[in-house]
């Protein structure tokens, strides 16, 4: 009906009308309440499912009355044994036996509330009292259980899908620390959290988005730590999504964000379990979606794309070490090729005479001023990284021999390229990975362009009006009401201990206070002071 | 909303002050102390600075009897409309002006210093632009700026000072320590247009948290800068001696040239600190501008700003290139100075006229 609407001109509307005839919605061929006739009740579920090759209607008769049943699922999304075994077994076979051995036989009257107290052995059940909810139950692969004589529909839990195993992080590889990483189904991802942290105060709320795909979305806090304004907010940003389909979690994260005019990452995306736990532990909220092996995490503030879960596991001078040459890579990757281009294009005098003397004679045969240079290898670069990306692994690694002979040595010889221009595309590329999250990362790579932009306008100065200018952006943004340059503007002393510097674990006894939690200590007192009083 | 920082707290008031006084005039404040007071340089920064505290203070005083207004609004409080009205007009006029000057001033030296062949215009027009985008985010943006670059900027100067101290030699500062008092009193309205820029407390105070806009606060922010300019002048005088610092234009500049590191990867450290100067004088014209555009907006009672940072921008770009040339800056320059001063004792005239009268605004008022 709606290209009907669309269309804008009126002559060509019977012809769409003959070509589409009006196809009743599935919701307006049968009246959606149930009844206590089990035909009327499959017809209306047929009503739905008759044009779906996956869905299964078995029928069947219970006891010695033969009262008639019937079993509604998709194949595919049930797991056969649990049927055959603990429903199909028990009801057509062991129950007979039942009746027998108490000398009495199951009327129609209560049939359901016998097969729900004594028939089904399956730990999870639920009952359904209108169409929708049993129909929502069987398309996310429960069994539905349809009794003569009963307006309920008793809905068994027997999903089994074909799923991934919990495997290694892809994208977020650590030396130290646990290897599992989330999968697709909402349920391993939150049992894995789970194990983590077994407070009953921890909270997984689950609510389900879109208004066909209907996917399970799981926000996770824990009370008494999360603000529970935060909680709020996230349930009242999660609960404004109305779209058809939820398909990943970057597209939640694209509905909850805050500025959508920015390259920045406003949330965190990992795929970590131990990284997701650790935020929930500050105070901050994950978000699951099924589907999906990637967790959400607000509020996100910009020095949390820095922090590797090693940081917290290893040594704090290592730590802290890895956290400074992240935050160093971050400036080199972002400002190193826009600074040669000033520097090469207005003030050589800024270099050491031999450095601008070896440089100059570098780029003698070059034909292109610095700034078409630096362009075409940045943009080499990231093709070389975006086809990398894409390829499978067979033929990346082609691509990577390929891109470092091109980049390497070919460009040079060809007379396209300085050395010293390979040297620093290099380095900007390397230090563009040592980012941990993969988002922030191509920010960063995405903000050089403009920069280099500048650089070729207006030499250093530029540069320092492009830096200005990344400034007044950054600490204009802000993620779920949270400043973005924290803990740095504003100013928050205690949490810069975590910040540029990863400082000994006992001295970060609060929680970040940045994100505002309930509860701020994160353990009572310094145990270091703790034992000198002791002594 | 959420966040608790919403207002500005006590750091990103202190920050407001520092960065809006230390701006441009840092590199060529070792010159400019010279040629007023000659041997008073050094005691007439200290007494320039500790002047500007105190009028800060009394800033500071004053704004927090209105704890709600900024002073275009309690001047008609204050004096009636008519009166009021005209000396907040006169108060806009001083804000535009010393942005339009600092811009040029900045431009001038940028262009001197590292961008030979670039037009002027072009300068001017990109950091007013860039100013224009900071306005537009408002005093939460600017203050979060203005803590993020403060310390970078103190940290610089600093390293600048620790770096040329192997230039410095206190026989050349001799002539400094002991100079005659009345020449370096005489000189101190001279300098003190160096330390001006705490009139923003006039204009920020309402937006304080409250009980953050302390006179403790405003003595940190006032004195940052105070200690950096007199620490300026004693190694440009150290390191160079009297005379010769006053025939430089930009001795900060130069000290940072004369530096002598060792396997360094640059060879003229200077550029690094212009670049690094390039944020202080960004601060100062993003800040002045602010104001500019928001006493405006309180003049005439209406709410949005933003569009009057628009419609400001052209008239500061205008301001900025009427002078023709070094001497009429330098004219305009001190014109402006005593404005500010004047802007300062009428703040002190005010504060005595709210104590006798008693028309302070109270606390829920």
């Amino acid at each position: 009906m709606k290209i009907i609407k669309k269309n804008k001109n009126p002559k060509k509307l019977e012809v769409l009308e003959e070509n589409n005839p009006p196809q009743l919605k599935s919701e307006e061929k049968v009246d959606i309440t149930l009844s206590k006739s089990i035909d009327e009740n499959l017809a209306k579920f047929k009503a739905f499912l008759e044009d779906s090759s996956d869905a299964v209607f078995r029928e069947f008769k219970l006891g010695s009355q033969g009262i008639p049943c019937a079993l509604v699922f998709i194949d595919g999304l049930v797991n056969s044994e649990v049927i055959n075994e603990n429903i199909l077994k028990n009801l057509m076979y062991e129950i007979t036996m039942l009746e027998r051995a108490r000398g009495q036989s199951i009327q129609a009257e209560n049939a359901y509330d016998f097969i729900k107290e004594h028939a089904v052995s399956v730990g999870e059940i639920a009952e359904a009292e209108t169409l929708d909810k049993s129909m929502l139950m069987v398309m996310s692969g429960e069994v539905a259980l349809i009794v003569e004589g009963s307006k309920k529909i008793l809905i068994v839990n027997a999903r089994g899908w074909p799923a991934r195993g919990v495997s290694t992080p892809d994208t977020e590889g650590s030396v130290r620390g646990p290897k599992d990483a989330f999968t697709e189904t909402l349920r391993v991802n939150t049992a894995l959290l789970r194990r983590k942290c077994k407070d009953p105060n921890m909270v997984i709320k689950t609510i389900k988005l879109g208004r066909r795909s209907k996917t399970d979305v799981a926000y996770v806090y824990i009370k008494g730590i999360t603000n529970p304004k935060l909680v709020e907010e996230v349930e009242k940003r999660l609960n404004q999504i109305d779209v058809d389909e939820i398909m990943e979690t970057g597209q939640i994260e694209q509905w909850i964000q805050d500025s959508y005019l920015s390259p920045f990452p406003q949330v965190q995306l990992t795929e970590r379990p131990d990284t997701t736990i650790s935020n929930v532990f500050d105070g901050r909220v994950a978000i699951l979606v099924d589907n999906s092996p990637f967790s959400i995490i607000v509020p996100a503030g910009l020095y949390q794309f820095f922090q590797a879960p090693e940081d917290y596991y290893d040594r704090w001078i290592i730590g802290s070490f890895l956290r400074f040459l992240r935050w160093s890579a971050s400036l080199l990757a972002a400002f190193v090729p826009s600074i040669y281009i000033a520097v090469i294009t207005y003030h050589p005098s800024f270099l050491p005479t031999p450095l601008a003397l070896a440089i100059a004679a570098n780029r003698v045969n070059i034909p292109f001023p610095a700034f078409v240079e630096a362009f075409l290898m940045e943009i080499t670069i990231e093709l070389l990284r975006e086809s990398g990306a894409r390829l499978p692994k067979a033929i990346g690694q082609t691509i990577g021999i390929v891109g470092g002979i091109v980049i390497g040595d070919a460009a040079v010889r060809a007379g396209i390229t300085s050395p010293s221009m390979v040297l620093l595309v290099a380095i900007t590329a390397i230090a563009s990975f040592v980012i941990p999250t993969y988002s922030a990362g191509i920010a960063l790579r995405l903000i050089r362009f403009p920069l280099m932009i500048l650089a070729a306008v207006l030499g250093l100065y530029g540069v320092v009006l492009g830096f200005i200018l990344l400034n007044i952006h950054l600490v204009s943004l802000k993620s779920f009401g949270f400043d973005y340059m924290t803990p740095q503007a504003p100013l928050v002393l205690q949490d810069t201990k975590d910040w540029i510097l990863r400082l000994p674990r006992h001295l970060l006894w609060n929680r970040p206070a940045s994100v505002n939690p309930v509860d701020i200590d994160r353990m009572d007192q310094d145990p270091y002071k703790e034992n000198k009083n002791a002594k | 909303m959420l966040n608790k920082h919403d207002r500005l707290g006590g750091i990103q008031y202190i920050a407001l002050i520092s960065s809006t006084i230390m701006g441009v005039i840092a590199i060529s404040l070792p010159n400019i102390a010279i040629e007023s007071a000659h041997e008073g340089a050094l005691l007439s920064t200290l007494m320039a600075g500790i002047l500007a505290t105190i009028f800060a203070v009394i800033m500071n005083i004053l704004g927090n009897l209105f704890p709600k207004k900024t002073i275009v609004e309690y001047l008609v409080t204050l004096l009636g409309k008519s009166l009021g009205k005209l000396l907040g007009l006169i108060l806009i006029i001083y804000f535009l002006s010393t942005t339009a000057l600092i811009l040029r001033v900045f431009s001038d030296a940028l262009k001197g210093l590292v961008l030979l062949h670039t037009p002027l215009e072009v300068i001017m027009i990109s950091m007013l632009l860039t100013a224009v985008y900071l306005c537009l985010n408002g005093i939460n943006g600017i203050a979060k700026l203005s803590e993020l670059f403060l310390p970078i900027i103190i940290l610089s100067i600093l390293l600048l000072i620790g770096l040329s101290s192997s230039n410095f030699s206190f026989v050349r500062l001799r002539p400094v320590l002991l100079p005659s008092l009345w020449q370096s009193i005489k000189s101190i309205p001279n300098l003190s247009s160096a330390f001006l820029g705490y009139e923003i407390i006039l204009m920020v105070t309402p937006f304080i948290a409250r009980k953050k806009a302390n006179i403790p606060n405003t003595l940190i922010g006032i004195g940052i800068p105070t200690v950096i300019y007199t620490l300026l002048v004693i190694m440009a005088i150290g390191a160079f001696g009297l005379k010769p610092t006053q025939q430089m234009n930009y001795p900060t500049i130069t000290l940072a040239r004369k530096i002598n590191f060792p396997g360094a990867f640059a060879e003229r450290f200077d550029i690094f600190f212009v670049l690094l100067w390039i944020l202080a004088a960004f601060t100062s014209v993003a800040n002045y501008f602010y104001m500019a555009s928001l006493s405006l907006v309180r003049l005439v009672t209406l709410r949005n700003y933003q569009p009057f940072v628009y419609f400001l921008a052209p008239i500061v770009y205008m301001l900025a290139i009427l002078p023709q040339d070094l001497p009429e800056i330098k004219m305009v320059n001190t014109y402006i100075g005593y404005l500010g001063l004047s802007i300062s004792i009428l703040a002190a005239v005010l504060l005595i006229l709210v104590l006798i009268s008693g028309k302070k605004e109270h606390e829920n008022g």
